[in-house]
């Protein structure tokens, strides 16, 4: 709505007359804009309701949140360039250190709230198709002959980036495991990826709705919610013995909601998400919540199994300049492949 | 109100289009500007009209300085080859175009211009067509649209580009005599480029003729015709053969052939020009091959080689060239002799 | 052409219209049949309820805007430079036509891409941007802008060829009959183009309305805000929402298909006007 006016100022002045959702101005109403990664469209569409209602009942007035969606790393990367998030809730920390280093936000963000700013985590799993014909069990089956892998691009995406830690993880701890073994995995394992879409949705749908591949590694809650909007009798999920914790983080934009003025609203926002009636909300859309009671009475929905941290890789920033950046490791592997 | 061209010049990128012009129109007059292409006549009826500039020299109309004024100033009309008429407008929009895009203090009324278009129409026997488009027209229409629309404005010089270029030869020549006849009713002072020389002997009353830039002379089409001025002239106004020659004590040589020189020729190297109707049978002159001979009803042409140039011969069938046969050689001899400066 | 050979053209001919219409049919009617068919796959309900969202009206409403500003300001600038182009002789006209052309040949992403690069906040205006105060990236300017760049040849290449053809005779008959130069333009020029400024402007808009890889670049992807319609359909297709997908595809669809319907009433309408104009 504040846009509106921006709209039609920028047209008569064919002038860059900047447009950008104006927040705090009129007394009262607040507006935000959350930029996030790939699957958390339906939880935030969800949240932010919830959101606003608290926001109204305790007195604050309306607030609005616009949400964007798209692959983590193009996310951190359109927030430099100037989208104008109040808050960035992002695949991993790596793409919020990246907005930190060009001073948008203070170094410090991890700590301003609970459990390194992850208010929910997930974890990596297997999407295989109904009755699991090609029997995939465990990461070594990904590279059998014939199997079909599907991911998307750690480049663009984060929980792209999970996939591959994960598999390196399990790689990794293979008894006479090396370097070279794991490297040598990795490699296989994208010779089998015909197609590499830029977000963990795109790879979804290209896996369940043009029915390319045979496994789908995906995040737990896009997992489930494959399941549940396209067909049980589609799908099946199949929980690896071993995977990666995945920890989606969250932070407030400092530069943006200091020169917005909306600070307190940014904040609550990303508080609230730790509340009870926030973290059931986070279990009902299938993400593991952090308050252990909620995790209780979801309890059947997420298994448990051996989870490595980023903090076995020598936490993200070695695990970005080792594998992700410019020359490193998945540069060195990854040949598109023919199929 | 006479048009006064002095020393005008104009370069194209190296490429001398106009150089040093000198040229005098007088007030009524038809003045036509011929030459090949290439010499430079549509180049100076643009610099009349406005459309270009020169690099030096002057125009002047009536006394008035033409270059330092606007199209609308110098009040010319012009007519195109290809008509330029306005395709979506009718034949009433087109001819009352001028007087409707003039400032609102010198625009006529309505009515007034309504008059004018339907005058105009009358004047070049295009009644009733008032509400036809230009597609709709034939072209010999479309031309007398066109000058009408140029005449709407009441210009004070008339500028035709090879304005029946277009149009097939009877078109053509039912629209000479025509314009002639506009000319003549309305007394504007008109310059009409042509390449056709007949065409501009026809209908001039001076006609000047142009080559590479440079104005080789300016006369009546009778004066053109009897005494050119050089053998360009010569032979621009047709049906020529050139012949080199050379003059020495009084004596022609052309070709094998020796003659008195006439009085007043130039000595040394010369041209001799002949025109078919000054050739007639002789024992003495130049030796000429009968090609071939083709009976025209009451006119023969005949169709003959001199010394490698041909030459067609129009002559009345009881012409005593008419009953020679193809394949003959006789000898031909010019009366008048003309001769210019190789 | 001898006899036996008239005969095995006109033989042919069936065969090769058969080939021509078939394989209209498979890339376009066929393509088309499909959005309608999955837009309606739940009957007219479903179809409404894509319609119920008011992020889906948001989408048509910026969709509209984008194409209002950046379609007249392409045909001015394509009636512009096919003045120049056609009119006059000048140093770099040849770059200038091939400049034009350019957008058809670079990639719709990188359209989108160059105004990051120069708008961002990392971009080379950046500074200037920034005293001024004023965003451009991920808001409506930037929108307009990568739509401007991506449907910028279309009027041009439509006017530059047939001004070309018309030549300036006309505009001179008007000079010397005393027109200044705006009842020139207004009266003589703007008449003889305004079928190829149409067909042009149209070609702009559809392009306009249904550009994607440039505006995705730039966009944000703010949901009610920064999304165009097929941004929108995106959207709605990777939140499984096929049949709103596909409902809001008709739309577009159904803009592109009013833009054709318009221009084939008029060419009817002035069908003679048309035939006079083009036989000149």
């Amino acid at each position: 709505m504040f846009d509106r006016r921006g709209l039609l100022l920028s047209a008569g002045a064919l002038a860059a007359a900047g447009c950008s959702p104006r927040g705090g101005g009129d007394a009262g109403a607040a507006s935000l804009l959350n930029v996030s990664y790939d699957p958390t469209r339906e939880l935030y569409r969800a949240y932010n309701t919830l959101f606003a209602t608290h926001w109204r009942d305790t007195g604050q007035g309306d607030a609005t949140v616009e949400q964007s969606h798209g692959g983590s790393g193009k996310q951190a990367r359109a927030v430099i360039d100037g989208l104008q998030a109040d808050v960035v809730t992002l695949a991993l920390a790596a793409d919020i250190d990246a907005i930190a280093e060009r001073g948008l936000l203070r170094r410090g963000w991890a700590d301003s709230l609970p459990d390194n700013a992850c208010p929910y985590t997930s974890t990596i799993v297997f999407l295989v198709r109904k009755g699991n014909p090609k029997a995939i069990r465990d990461w070594p089956d990904l590279v059998r002959p014939g199997v079909q892998v599907i991911t998307p691009n750690p480049k663009t995406s984060g929980g792209a980036r999970w996939n591959y830690l994960a598999a390196w993880g399990d790689a990794i701890r293979r008894p006479g495991a090396t370097e070279a073994t794991a490297t040598a995995y990795l490699t296989e394992l994208f010779k089998h990826v015909p197609v590499l879409d830029t977000g963990a949705r795109g790879s979804t749908t290209t896996f369940v709705q043009r029915g390319i591949g045979d496994v789908l590694l995906a995040w737990e809650n896009e997992a489930f919610l494959a399941v549940e909007e396209l067909g049980a009798d589609k799908v099946d999920i199949v929980v690896p013995p071993f995977s990666i914790l995945a920890e989606p983080p969250v932070a407030v934009v400092d530069q943006n909601v200091d020169r917005k003025g909306t600070r307190p609203v940014a904040e609550a926002y990303l508080r609230f998400l730790y509340e009870e009636p926030a973290q059931v909300l986070i279990a009902q859309n299938y993400y593991r919540p952090r308050n252990q009671a909620v995790a209780q009475r979801f309890g059947t929905r997420f298994p448990q199994l051996e989870l490595a941290t980023i903090g076995d890789f020598g936490g993200w920033t070695e695990a970005q300049a080792k594998h992700f950046a410019d020359g490193g490791v998945f540069d060195r592997i990854y040949q598109p492949s023919g199929a | 109100m006479p048009l006064s061209i002095q020393n005008l010049t104009k370069t194209f990128q190296g490429f001398s289009a106009l150089d040093a012009i000198n040229l005098e129109v007088g007030d009524g007059e038809f003045l036509a500007l011929l030459g090949p292409s290439g010499s430079g006549k549509t180049t100076l009826l643009r610099i009349m009209a406005g459309l270009d500039r020169p690099d030096s020299g002057t125009v002047d109309f009536d006394g008035e300085d033409f270059l330092a004024q606007t199209p609308r100033q110098r009040r010319v009309g012009l007519v195109f080859q290809h008509y330029a008429l306005f395709r979506h407008m009718t034949v009433a929009d087109n001819i009352a175009f001028g007087l409707k895009v003039r400032p609102r203090a010198q625009r006529p009324s309505k009515a007034a211009v309504a008059e004018r278009v339907s005058e105009l129409l009358r004047l070049v026997h295009l009644e009733g067509l008032e509400k036809r488009y230009p597609a709709q027209l034939s072209g010999g229409q479309r031309q007398r649209v066109a000058l009408a629309r140029a005449l709407a404005i009441q210009p004070r010089l008339l500028l035709l580009d090879e304005p029946f270029g277009a149009l097939d030869a009877k078109v053509r020549r039912e629209l000479r005599r025509w314009l002639r006849h506009i000319h003549d009713e309305t007394g504007v002072t008109t310059v009409f480029v042509t390449h056709d020389q007949e065409e501009a002997l026809d209908l001039a009353d001076r006609v000047a003729i142009l080559n590479a830039g440079r104005i080789e002379q300016i006369a009546s089409p009778l004066d053109l015709y009897q005494r050119p001025a050089s053998a360009f002239v010569h032979d621009f106004l047709g049906g020529a053969v050139q012949l080199p020659g050379q003059v020495s004590d009084g004596e022609l040589i052309v070709e094998g052939w020796r003659t008195r020189a006439p009085d007043g020729a130039p000595t040394g190297q010369v041209i001799l020009g002949a025109r078919g109707e000054d050739l007639s049978l002789a024992d003495e002159g130049l030796e000429t091959r009968i090609v071939s001979v083709s009976p025209r009803g009451f006119r023969t042409r005949v169709a003959v080689e001199i010394k490698g140039h041909m030459l067609d011969l129009d002559r009345p069938a009881h012409d005593p060239i008419s009953d020679l046969a193809p394949g003959r050689t006789v000898r031909l001899r010019p009366d008048p002799i003309q001769l210019f400066k190789a | 052409m001898s006899a036996a050979r008239r005969s095995a053209v006109r033989g042919a001919a069936p065969f090769v219209i058969g080939v021509g219409v078939l394989w209209l049919a498979l890339v376009v009617l066929l393509p088309l049949g499909m959005v309608f068919a999955e837009a309606f796959r739940r009957g007219l309900e479903g179809f409404l309820q894509a319609f119920d969202e008011p992020d889906a009206w948001a989408a048509v409403r910026l969709t509209l805007l984008v194409a209002a500003i950046s379609v007249p300001l392409n045909a001015l600038f394509g009636l512009a430079a096919a003045w120049c182009i056609s009119r006059y002789e000048f140093r770099g006209k040849a770059l200038l036509t091939t400049l034009i052309d350019l957008p058809f040949s670079i990639s719709p992403v990188i359209s989108g891409l160059v105004w990051v690069l120069l708008f961002g906040t990392a971009g080379w205006f950046a500074p200037l941007l920034d005293a001024l105060g004023v965003r451009v990236i991920f808001t409506v300017t930037g929108l307009v802008l990568a739509t401007i760049l991506v449907t910028l040849p279309f009027v041009a290449r439509e006017l530059i060829p047939l001004m070309q053809q018309q030549g300036a005779d006309e505009e001179l008959a008007a000079l010397t009959l005393g027109a200044g130069p705006w009842a020139i333009f207004s009266k003589v020029t703007l008449p003889n183009v305004r079928w190829a400024l149409l067909y042009g402007v149209l070609l702009c808009n559809a392009r306009a309305m249904g550009e994607f890889g440039a505006v995705s670049v730039v966009s944000g992807h703010i949901r009610g805000l920064t999304n165009t319609l097929p941004l929108h359909v995106e959207i709605l297709y990777n939140e499984y929402d096929f049949v709103g997908a596909f409902a809001t595809a008709t739309v577009l669809a159904g803009l592109a298909l009013v833009t054709l319907l318009i221009k084939s009433l008029l060419e009817w309408r002035f069908a003679d006007e048309l035939a006079a104009t083009r036989r000149h």
